[in-house]
């Protein structure tokens, strides 16, 4: 499986997965003027990469600041991932600074709205920077 | 329910309608240190970029700005605890032409010499100034002081134009200096005959401007073309601009981006200009402890009654309302282009705690005026916390 590499910019996300490593995270800031259209390159590659997935995923998502329709786009992602869990061992962790309660609260908004309880971690951090 | 409706200052509607989307409309007032000159000269710079100058025309105009801004921070005179949020810094582009604008204040004994300095610069011929350029910068390097005047040579020079200067009282011991420079991107070419200004190019124009702004507390203008570059440069200059903890900080960004993709996506575009953002105003305004966030732009009649029926609904909805119409609208996919920012205007509302205040003007039977105004309390609010006010 190729990994998908896109570098971090100042309206998008870092997105580094790299299934030969177990590493898939999305990283930084997200306020894209088109987030779908972004985002829809996600999807395409997680796709492939769940016709034959590792025994385990694990999801890292860092992200400091999206606009709503990125918002959107992540609900989508967490639903997409909440379906795969069905059939296959997957994990989101959510990474959040802990100066920014907001978006911790941002992430329960997410786990309870959307069911998540079970397949979805909230983790403080103090690390500001992503890796990679 | 008039109590969702606000009264747009009249000067913001007619410096928007005098603006063209190939026009520039940005001021500043406030505090000059190097750093929000920094700021300023960079937003400048990427509206410059879209012009598609040549390189060299790049060069004149950004140097020009550049030599403008550091003429305030090395010239203004402090007035103790007072002057601060008075300087003026306005970049305009009508057409072919750019037009800078400072103002700053000086003490009244300075203003003889300053003036000798400016009418000696006006008198010179292109080579005169060269070799005086010269002789200011050999003198220089032997005084204290550098940089005396060689600002003003330079801006004479580059621009090619007679400096524009005025005095105004300020008060018994002090003046503001204004000074208007003028820079044609054609310059060079012969046959160039004399460009119709309009009236909000002129210098009494920018000077009841200047006292406008002060009036009604605003910070910053920005009146022209919003797409995703200008956003970006927005948010950078907000990001290390406002005072305040991390939390404070992502509820004015996150904010301000949904006002302006608000605009790039909804806001009304004539046919022929579609492809290159919308035209819009933002401006920052800071009174009575009430940090605002605001935008006018350009919206068809049609889209005007949705919102103004859409922004009363969720004004008058509580806390739990809100949470609840959020997250209904965070579900939702099926409407991504065609609903006018609904979950935007939801994260406005809880992100700022307040009501959003809007004002409708209907300029024709096609298209309206669409003010909006987000405001955020700088004072001790319910759960305890102070937000510091910009100091």
């Amino acid at each position: 499986m190729e990994k998908l590499i896109i570098k971090k910019t100042d309206e998008t996300p870092a997105v580094i997965f790299m299934p030969e490593k177990g590493v898939f995270q999305l990283a930084g800031t997200s306020w894209p003027e088109n987030a779908s259209k972004f985002y829809q390159q996600i999807f395409d590659w997680l796709d492939k990469y769940f016709l034959d997935p590792l025994p385990e995923t694990v999801f890292d998502i860092r992200l400091t600041y999206f606009n709503t329709s990125s918002a959107k786009q992540l609900v989508r992602l967490m639903l997409y991932l909440k379906e795969k869990a069905q059939q296959h061992k997957v994990k989101i962790r959510w990474y959040y600074n802990k100066d920014d309660y907001e978006n911790f609260l941002e992430a329960e908004r997410y786990r309870t709205l959307l069911g998540l309880e079970g397949i979805m971690e909230i983790i403080e951090s103090e690390v500001k920077k992503p890796t990679g | 329910m008039t109590e969702n409706k606000i009264n747009t200052p009249s000067f913001l509607w007619e410096l928007l309608s005098a603006t063209s989307i190939e026009d520039l409309n940005y001021l500043y007032k406030g505090e000059f240190s190097e750093d929000i000159a920094h700021y300023l000269l960079l937003l400048a710079e990427k509206n410059i970029e879209r012009d598609q100058l040549k390189g060299r025309v790049k060069k004149r105009v950004f140097h020009i700005l550049v030599e403008s801004v550091q003429n305030i921070t090395r010239h203004q005179d402090v007035i103790e605890e007072k002057n601060i949020q008075k300087a003026l810094f306005s970049i305009q582009k009508f057409k072919n032409i750019y037009l800078v604008t400072t103002a700053n204040l000086v003490k009244k004994t300075k203003i003889p010499y300053l003036q000798q300095k400016l009418e000696t610069i006006n008198s010179m011929s292109e080579e005169e100034l060269t070799q005086f350029y010269k002789d200011v910068l050999i003198e220089d390097s032997f005084t204290a002081k550098g940089g005396a005047g060689l600002g003003l040579i330079e801006i004479a020079r580059k621009s090619g134009n007679k400096l524009l200067y005025d005095f105004k009282d300020y008060d018994s011991n002090h003046s503001f200096f204004y000074m208007h420079t003028f820079i044609k991107l054609d310059q060079g070419q012969s046959g160039s005959g004399k460009i119709f200004l309009p009236r909000t190019y002129s210098f009494d124009y920018i000077k009841s401007i200047h006292d406008s702004l002060e009036r009604e507390n605003i910070l910053l203008v920005y009146c022209s073309v919003f797409d995703q570059p200008s956003l970006i440069t927005l948010i950078s200059i907000l990001n290390s601009q406002i005072k305040g903890d991390l939390p404070f900080r992502k509820k004015i960004i996150s904010t301000l981006v949904e006002m302006l993709q608000n605009i790039i996506h909804h806001g009304y575009v004539r046919k022929d200009q579609k492809g290159r953002g919308a035209l819009g105003m933002f401006y920052i305004s800071y009174k009575d402890q009430i940090f605002s966030l605001n935008t006018i732009n350009y919206v068809s009649n049609k889209d005007a009654r949705e919102l103004r029926s859409y922004l009363d609904y969720i004004n008058g909805m509580d806390k739990n309302e809100l949470e609840q119409a959020y997250n209904k609208q965070l579900l939702n996919f099926s409407d991504e282009e065609t609903n006018l920012g609904g979950l935007g205007f939801l994260e406005m509302r809880l992100k700022s705690e307040n009501p959003l205040l809007y004002e409708i003007k209907q300029i024709n039977e096609f298209i309206s005026y669409f003010a909006l105004k987000v405001n955020f309390s700088l004072k001790k609010s319910d759960d305890g916390k102070t937000h510091n006010k910009e100091d």
